[in-house]
């Protein structure tokens, strides 16, 4: 996969139609944590707690990443597209130490049976972090969408 | 810390400022591992206490470090930034086969 490619994992469309996740505007907060050395398997990691101990740590990074301002979430029907996208506020770290994240994993931080439920991944490839500042932004037809 | 408020009437030690920011970003990282074992444990009280500390000590750390890279001449760094596609999935009925 290449830089910036995203991928849904299996639990996630599970708890949506579970009612677990609520990603419409002002409703869940949702955070994204960057990982280390990391293989993701979307069969079976599921909750934050399965992957954290892959998450990076350094200067400019705080455990459980960043969290994303429900207050602008658009969940829509694109029905030129038949797609129903959904969008939320990108991610970013002011001042990130040197390292090589391999994926960004956003994740929903409300629900808490089960705790933490995770969204996705998106590949980070070989822009990594200098020091600076470290923005993943997403696209305009969303973080996501599913296409029916 | 303290030796931070003499800056403006005394020559600044660049050595004595990175030492306390290596000393920060230590307490930060011990911090950091606190948190994650807090978070996958489920004690989310601590997490929360601990992870405003945390914001807090970034921010200060950030600052810190913009303050030596100024005083030392260091250029900013670049903005990295990804763009990232959007995750698909499909949601198709299944068809009906007659079975």
């Amino acid at each position: 996969m290449a830089e910036g490619d995203g991928r849904l994992y299996g639990a996630f469309l599970s708890n949506v139609l579970k009612k677990v996740i609520n990603l419409d505007v002002s409703q869940d907060a949702l955070r994204a944590i960057l990982m280390s050395t990391f293989t993701p398997n979307y069969d079976t990691n599921d909750v934050y707690a399965t992957i954290s101990g892959n998450e990076i740590s350094g200067s400019g990074y705080a455990a459980t990443g960043d969290g994303l301002a429900n207050t602008s979430n658009v969940v829509a029907v694109v029905s030129a597209s038949d797609w129903v996208k959904f969008d939320v506020e990108d991610a970013s770290w002011a001042a990130l130490a040197t390292a090589t994240p391999t994926y960004a994993v956003p994740y929903d931080d409300t629900p808490t049976s089960p705790a933490d439920p995770l969204i996705g991944t998106i590949v980070l490839g070989t822009t990594a972090p200098n020091g600076g500042q470290y923005n993943i932004v997403f696209n305009s037809a969303g973080l996501l969408y599913i296409t029916y | 810390m303290s030796s931070l408020s003499n800056f403006v009437n005394e020559p600044i030690n660049l050595d004595e400022l990175k030492s306390v920011i290596d000393s920060l970003e230590r307490s930060l990282s011990e911090l950091d591992g606190q948190l994650r074992r807090w978070k996958s444990s489920g004690q989310e009280d601590r997490f929360q206490t601990g992870h405003a500390e945390s914001l807090d000590g970034n921010a200060k750390l950030a600052a810190l470090k913009t303050l030596y890279r100024i005083l030392a001449r260091l250029p900013e760094p670049e903005a990295q930034t990804i763009l990232a596609k959007p995750m698909e999935m499909r949601a198709n009925l299944p068809r009906n086969k007659g079975d």
